[in-house]
């Protein structure tokens, strides 16, 4: 199910091409990007697939469990084997640990900033907003890399942008590239229903209207003269970007989470986050370079508007253990099965991470706080050899011990991976001081 | 059995009247957990407060059904306590504060004289008691994380779950807080004990053979059994009042709604 504008329809059967608005649709999906046009064939990973885990989870409590430091800093949570030997996860994480073999883990990661909005800008950019001012975020890197194509080259799944109650996230997007470089955002519920929010703006677009060109054209008309000029233009981009998917049947298709079969969409659950990455793997099929899902702050919320995704300041132990381990467990471990048994893992680099870990000493509401100083990643697929474990943090999860992987690192190999080499990066002048990951190649 | 089939996420189902009806938790959208009341004769169900604006979450109820405890979200990760009198159709509320404070788990004493809950507090999580007005509030554990805490059907005792020994494990102690027994020993996560309307047995919820399922022991902790075997998660257990069924929310196909699990006497 599709959902346009303010009503649900299934696309594939309503909408016919030829009575919609046609004028430039029908060429791929320019969005003004400039045509740097390198290939993905060469690159390992044609797609990446970032499952973006905002507000940040534990690190102690999911894949760096410290069960020898003291009660203060272990928690309450038991750790279990993995398939991989001597590693050990909490045991809210079952079906991935019986999946080790299938990712690598990043233990020894460290940001640079307490702060979600500072930090989520850093993870997601490699950088600071500083005398550059903001840079774009990796997604839109490789973007721009990649060029013109049918479907949005950086797609983002989930309801908005990352941000808490300050404000949005700034690194979400093109940064100072401009908003042409943006993800295009799309939501997907936990039945499955895809909308898009940039058709929003036609409250009164019904599938009649859809049908009847000249009507809506009247509509679009009386809109635009409603509108001021800076809103009219964000609104011309987003709405060309959005009807272009309408038009495009194949973009409707990858859009369709009904068209999967009943037995996939269980296996990923009846959540928002779980058919939001059955979606993310339907455009990576579709060759989308970039797909981002957002555990966002209204994924399965406990306090609604203000649940910040993973952000565990109270009820940290009940909350990871009821709640957001069990769902990104079956999720994540759905995923890699799905891209595993359809081939398409060795092409696609799945990453799963948030912007930081949390305090290793248990705060005194029993939860945990910001740190930035240590947290983890999950890589899977792209070629990258499974089933290991790199970097290691001290005995309680403090520091790592090894040379801290950072995310302008992390930023860095993702785009190694998919093609920007260093040369391109620096034409671009994205990650100079970043450094390709040897231990995960 | 099946008693629901819409799939969302659900949790913490309590009989009301006399086992005629349910209210259960409902992620009813992404932004708004309900609480949800089911009709067993004829399968409907309507939210319990049709004009709840925010979250409301881990209903509790008195035996007589005059009493009415559940958690309803202030936003930003505060939460407060609602009692509600739904005789005289009043509201008592304990609010602990804003900036990351709140209660979970509300369980009302059966002659209505106080009302338990589990809050962050004193470095820990500890089960604490107010009033039936909200009032008067009173710790009953120190340390460590407590959580899930449920009066016996006699009011005598409560029954809980504690990270005091390193991890999860169930206890029991008398309702004042004092004479505390544990009751499970095993590796994992032991949680949310529910007592049988004779409260000779504790329904729970246990992760030690893989992923959450619903055991059942004897109230002294001896005769622990497993009564269910499925590879997805089966959680959140409650005793209907005739001793012989539980309601359970049972994940299955990825889908999560309510089950009757027959136990026998």
């Amino acid at each position: 199910m599709l959902n346009i504008g303010s009503f649900p329809t299934r696309v594939c059967q309503g909408i016919n091409r030829r009575t919609f608005l046609q004028a430039g649709l029908t060429a791929p999906f320019a969005l003004g990007l400039p045509a740097c046009n390198v290939a993905a064939e060469a690159a390992k990973a044609k797609s990446v697939l970032l499952v973006w885990l905002w507000g940040a989870p534990s690190h102690l409590d999911t894949f760096d469990p410290k069960p020898n430091a003291p009660a203060e800093f272990r928690g309450p949570f038991s750790t279990i084997a993995t398939r991989t030997p001597g590693v050990r996860v909490t045991e809210v994480l079952p079906k991935l640990a019986a999946r080790s073999h299938k990712y690598t883990l990043i233990r020894s990661h460290k940001n640079f900033h307490i702060d979600h909005l500072k930090a989520g800008t850093i993870a997601l950019t490699g950088a600071d907003e500083a005398g550059e001012g903001l840079a774009p975020n990796f997604g839109s890197v490789l973007a721009r890399h990649r060029g013109p194509r049918q479907l949005p080259p950086f797609i983002s799944i989930g309801r908005g942008n990352p941000r808490d109650v300050v404000g949005p996230m700034k690194g979400y997007g093109g940064g100072n590239w401009g908003k042409v470089y943006d993800p295009f955002l799309v939501n997907c519920s936990e039945q499955g229903e895809v909308d898009i929010p940039s058709l929003q703006l036609l409250d009164g677009l019904t599938p009649q209207h859809l049908e009847d060109r000249r009507q809506l054209l009247a509509e679009l008309d009386g809109l635009r003269q409603r509108l001021d000029g800076a809103e009219l233009d964000k609104w011309d981009a987003t709405r060309r970007r959005a009807y272009q998917l309408l038009t495009s049947p194949d973009a409707r298709k990858a859009l369709d989470v009904s068209r999967e079969s009943q037995q996939a969409r269980d296996a990923y659950g009846q959540t928002s986050f779980g058919q939001s990455c059955l979606l993310a793997r339907r455009l990576i099929e579709a060759q989308v370079p970039y797909v981002q899902v957002n555990w966002s702050q209204y994924v399965e919320a406990m306090t609604p508007n203000c649940d910040f995704g993973w952000d565990t300041h109270i009820y940290n132990f009940e909350m990871l253990a009821d709640r957001h381990c069990p769902i990104f467990d079956r999720v994540v471990a759905a995923l890699l099965d799905d891209l595993d048994q359809r081939g398409l893992l060795q092409t696609t680099l799945v990453i799963a991470m948030g912007e930081f870990g949390r305090t290793p000493k248990i705060n005194g509401t029993a939860s945990r706080d910001h740190w930035p100083n240590c947290y983890f990643s999950l890589w899977a697929g792209a070629g990258l050899q499974p089933g290991k474990v790199i970097g290691e943090s001290d005995r309680t999860g403090s520091e790592p011990i090894t040379e801290p992987i950072t995310p302008a690192m992390i930023g860095t190999t993702m785009l190694e991976l998919s093609g920007v080499t260093s040369q391109q990066r620096a034409e671009f002048r994205v990650l100079p001081s970043g450094r390709v990951i040897d231990e995960l190649i | 059995m099946q008693l629901t089939r819409d799939g969302k996420l659900k949790m913490d189902p309590v009989f009301i009247k006399n086992g005629e009806e349910l209210v259960y938790t409902v992620q009813e959208s992404p932004t708004q957990m309900s609480l949800m009341r089911l009709k067993l004769a004829d399968g409907s169900s309507e939210r319990l407060h049709p004009q709840a604006l925010t979250s409301e979450f881990e209903a509790a109820f008195t035996p007589d059904g005059r009493y009415c405890a559940f958690v309803q979200s202030k936003g930003n990760l505060s939460l407060k306590l609602v009692i509600r009198d739904t005789q005289q159709n009043k509201e008592a509320v304990f609010d602990p504060g804003g900036g990351f404070q709140g209660m979970r788990r509300p369980t009302i004493a059966p002659d209505a004289s106080r009302v338990v809950f589990s809050i962050p507090a004193d470095g820990g999580q500890q089960l604490q008691s107010v009033n039936i007005a909200g009032q008067d509030r009173k710790p009953l554990t120190t340390s460590s994380i407590n959580h899930w805490p449920t009066f016996s059907p006699d009011g005598q005792r409560l029954a809980f779950g504690s990270s005091r020994d390193g991890d999860y494990e169930i206890y029991v102690m008398d309702a004042d807080g004092n004479n505390v027994r544990r009751l499970t020993k095993s590796p994992g996560i032991d949680q949310r004990p529910a007592w049988s309307p004779d409260g000779q047995r504790l329904a729970f919820v246990s992760n030690r053979d893989g992923n959450y399922e619903i055991y059942m022991m004897q109230a002294d902790g001896s005769n622990v059994r497993r009564l269910i075997r499925n590879e997805e998660r089966d959680d959140y257990p409650t005793w209907h009042p005739d001793g012989k069924r539980l309601v359970f929310v049972g994940e299955r196909a990825g889908k999560s709604d309510l089950h009757w699990l027959d136990v026998g006497s």
